[in-house]
């Protein structure tokens, strides 16, 4: 039984109230002592070989009072308010007059000028407490203490995106911090029905973790579904978002992005809106979100804020990029090695001049510069800021210029690698799906070298089999494309205006499915408008 | 047995997808061969046959709801009867799948890449087509349903790009042949639109059944046009005698595509639009056979005996034919008695016979 409660204890675990957090039951509880040095001493015993803890003991209304926090993490306003409040407001001896244990009850409710506190009964909780970066407050001779939410975490301000910047719409992002990342939500999306829930995942971080969803429009099984992998999660620390998502996620063993991480507080609204849930991970700037399904990869956040008609053509662009940055290397490495008789005549024999040189076969020529490209993406984000210069002179002058001259590559290649790359970063914003194209351009290349054509379909057609056999939290992944469901397709390849967007993924939402009803916008009747008016005017001044 | 449920849409472009490929690099010679400018005629009589073949399958598959055929034979015609049967349909699914794994590579590489082993284009096939039965049935019946179009695509570009070559007049004199051989030449064509009889091991697989009977009849019929459109084509573009002489007229009508007068030679992509299309054929007679051998030795699984088939269907597609001559010779000659008039046909309409027999006796006594 022990044992049983023990397992329980050491796993993630859900917060059943909202508010001020308690950690429920079981967990191995214990009384607070009344006597002040007892609680000081366990505490203490605890916290051995802890040196940024601090222990405060002062005298408040002529009683004693121990404060404990950890240095660095409250805020120093705050806990000077507290001391203030505690040490100088209050009048003599006021403590002393009323019953011990209805000390911390006064000083919570009549003496201390915060909204955010709470009495706690339990000494393991206290610890918790402090150990979520919380103030502590213990009276002499009263069974329970207080806790004062006071955190200020050393964090850096909101600002712009990193990964997805936009030219259009909102420019702040998430941040390290989880309340201010739930707040980003919570101020976008001003509905009761925009649920959340805490768990602390983390054997030994502790680290906060809220799972968000719209109640009535996302569908309940999905819900229920991410609850349980949650607190299945059993591990020592979650450092951020993408740990929770390789744990939590229907499959790992693919290189497509199964849950989209955002870092844009709209994106995770519109998220939201659409019957997703959102996980905010405490200490990470990407929240998650999900089901997610491929075509959302495909969209950038901006997509709608800017004109349809514009984004039909730019979503355009995107496919055929997607395509091109996988593609293009086998293809052409395929009509080298196998099918010449495609390639239009007068390219022929350019081609043919520039690779007369070259001693190597196509795809060893095509391997070489994509590996060599690829490390040299690789290096230049692992390289600090300040080397960064190098890099740059070394890709362009020698791979580039001197790789072509020594007649290593045949220029022709360099223009194909170079556009299947800029292809790739075209896809910039989804990070996550670049990282995949880069494989999935690798094999393809590969095939077309070894089979041409053939094999750059059996490729493909193993991916596509792939993606086809892939949920996320039971959604099919290549939903609306396959399963084929053809009213969805309005948000694929192209994107219709909103007003045309009247139901919700049918897929993903549980109850409520109308998401647009505002009629299509029209010009107003002719009487109204200003042109028909001068016209008429126009007419009677001819008269 | 099947834990994934298809669309009604799902099934009807599974079905298009084994009907249209492999018979339209095929029949166009074959039917110019017997009965020359008249092929296109034939291709449609062939569509008959096809719509009589939906109606006798789907007729049967009402009267045992949520049954294949391999379930419901012992039901008809007793156990040990039945079982025998259904083995012989089992055997039957796996060696036609196998002579479509030959026919397909052996035209891939003639016409695409000469110089490689057939075996290289089997195995690597059916390597792809056992990774997509052990992920499901859901999942390759959903990619079909994309990939449908660049199949259908292809086909309809090899039959109208090359308008500029094609001369009609070498389809007259229209119906020169007499009637009975036509409709025999309409059989060797309907053997290949009678594979619709494998709808019968999905239908149980079905989400809904409304409408399947009407989108196979469709089907059936838009192979037959496509089948004839692209003999039309080919007659048109070489003439009946020559068409009937080409190794594959579909491949040769490819190559005569230019678009602009800068990209010719296209037929590389045509051939490989219809890789993706004779997968999904391919896929959906081993998934036939497996699902049969399952069912007729009643195991609650299938999944286990994917690689064995799988081996087994590459080991028969080896050893079938020694070349296209042989299969030409095969397709002409035994695979009308071998399909349309064995177990395409006859088969399950003497087996609707019998039940409907049975249940009239049943209703007397």
């Amino acid at each position: 039984m022990l044992h049983f409660l023990r397992s329980i204890n050491s796993k993630a675990r859900k917060i059943e109230s909202s508010g001020p957090k308690e950690v429920p039951p079981p967990h191995d509880f214990k009384e607070i002592s009344s006597n002040l040095a007892d609680n000081e001493a366990d505490l203490r015993q605890e916290f051995t070989n802890i040196s940024d803890i601090v222990f405060k003991q002062f005298y408040a209304g002529g009683v004693k009072i121990l404060a404990v926090w950890f240095d660095g993490l409250i805020n120093n306003r705050v806990s000077q308010d507290v001391f203030r409040a505690l040490m100088l407001d209050i009048p003599e001896k006021q403590l002393l007059e009323i019953a011990k244990e209805e000390r911390t009850g006064l000083i919570n409710q009549h003496i201390l000028p915060f909204y955010e506190t709470q009495e706690v009964k339990d000494l393991a909780e206290i610890k918790r407490w402090i150990l979520r970066s919380k103030m502590i407050l213990l009276v002499d001779g009263c069974s329970s203490g207080l806790m004062i939410d006071a955190e200020s975490r050393p964090q850096r301000s909101i600002s712009e995106p990193v990964v997805e910047p936009t030219v259009l719409g909102p420019h702040d992002g998430f941040i390290e911090n989880i309340g201010v990342n739930t707040a980003l939500i919570r101020s976008r999306l001003g509905d009761a029905m925009l649920q959340s829930e805490d768990y602390i995942i983390g054997r030994r971080t502790n680290t906060q973790v809220t799972l968000m969803y719209v109640a009535d429009i996302a569908n309940p099984k999905i819900i229920e579904e991410v609850r349980k992998r949650l607190t299945r999660i059993d591990i020592d620390g979650i450092l951020d978002s993408s740990y929770i998502k390789e744990l939590i996620q229907d499959r790992t063993l693919t290189v497509f992005p199964l849950m989209k991480s955002t870092e844009r507080p709209d994106a995770a609204a519109a998220d939201l809106l659409e019957g997703r849930f959102a996980l905010v991970v405490d200490g990470s700037p990407q929240v998650l979100t999900a089901p997610s399904v491929f075509i959302e990869f495909m969209q950038a956040t901006d997509d709608y804020y800017m004109s349809p008609t514009v984004v039909w053509f730019i979503r355009v662009l995107r496919y055929l990029s997607i395509f091109v940055a996988t593609n293009l290397p086998g293809i052409y490495v395929g009509l080298i090695t196998f099918h010449q008789e495609m390639i239009p005549i007068p390219l022929v024999f350019t081609i043919a001049g520039t690779r007369e040189v070259v001693p190597f076969p196509a795809i060893v020529d095509a391997l070489f510069l994509l590996i060599v490209f690829e490390i040299l993406w690789e290096s230049s984000i692992r390289l600090p800021r300040v080397v960064g210069a190098a890099i740059n002179i070394v890709g362009a002058l020698i791979l580039g210029e001197a790789a072509v001259q020594s007649s290593l590559v045949s220029p022709t290649l360099v223009i194909v690698i170079a556009v299947s790359a800029v292809a790739n970063f075209a896809l910039g914003s989804r990070y996550d799906l670049a990282q995949a194209v880069r494989v999935i351009r690798l094999a393809i290349l590969i095939a077309g070298g070894m089979m041409g054509f053939y094999g750059i379909a059996l490729v493909s057609l193993f991916f596509l089999l792939h993606m086809a056999n892939l949920r996320s939290f039971g959604v099919p992944y290549f939903e609306p494309l396959a399963p084929l469901i053809a009213k969805e397709l309005k948000d694929s390849v192209y994107r219709a205006p909103l007003w045309s967007f009247k139901k919700r993924p049918v897929l993903i939402v549980g109850k409520d499915i109308t998401r647009v009803d505002t009629p299509p916008p029209s010009p107003p009747d002719e009487r109204c408008t200003a042109g028909a008016d001068s016209k008429r005017r126009l007419q009677k001044g001819g008269k | 047995m099947e834990p994934g449920k298809i669309s009604e849409r799902q099934l009807a472009f599974l079905i298009t997808a084994m009907l249209v490929n492999t018979v339209i690099f095929l029949m166009p010679q074959l039917g110019a061969r017997a009965v020359e400018q008249d092929a296109w005629l034939t291709a449609l009589l062939g569509s008959v046959w096809g719509i009589f073949m939906v109606l006798v399958i789907i007729a049967l598959a009402r009267r045992f709801p949520g049954h294949t055929p391999i379930e419901y034979l012992p039901l008809i015609l007793g156990k040990p009867l039945g079982k025998i049967l259904g083995t012989i349909y089992v055997f039957w699914f796996l060696s036609v799948g196998a002579v479509i794994v030959f026919e397909f590579t052996s035209f891939l590489k003639i016409t695409i890449m000469p110089k490689t082993p057939l075996a290289v284009f089997m195995v690597t096939i059916m390597v792809l087509v056992y990774y997509a039965l052990r992920s499901g049935l859901e999942s390759w019946a959903r990619v079909n349903e994309i990939l449908l179009f660049v199949v259908l695509v292809a086909i309809a570009a090899v039959i109208i790009l090359p308008y500029n070559n094609l001369d009609f007049s070498r389809l007259l004199p229209l119906a020169e042949h007499p009637p009975g051989l036509l409709i025999s030449t309409s059989i060797v064509s309907g053997s290949w639109r009678g594979e619709v009889i494998l709808a019968g091991m999905l239908i149980p697989a079905l989400a809904s059944d409304r409408h399947t009977s009407r989108n196979l009849v469709l089907v059936v019929l838009l192979v037959g046009f496509l089948l004839a459109a692209m003999e039309v084509s080919t007659t048109a573009a070489f003439g009946a005698i020559p068409t009937g002489q080409k190794e594959f007229p579909f491949f040769s009508l490819a190559r005569m595509i230019s678009i602009a007068k800068i990209f010719d030679r296209l037929e590389v992509l045509i051939v490989i639009a219809l890789v993706l299309g004779t997968f999904f054929k391919i896929c959906v007679f081993l998934y036939c056979s497996v699902l049969g051998t399952a069912q007729i030795f009643g195991f609650k699984k299938f999944q286990f005996l994917l690689l064995p088939l799988t081996i087994l269907m590459i080991a028969l597609a080896l050893n079938s034919f020694k070349g296209m001559p042989e299969l030409t010779d095969f397709a002409t000659n035994v695979w009308p008695g071998y399909a349309l008039l064995s177990f395409e046909l006859v088969i399950p309409l003497l087996l609707y016979l019998i039940v409907i027999l049975r249940s009239r006796r049943v209703r007397k006594s």
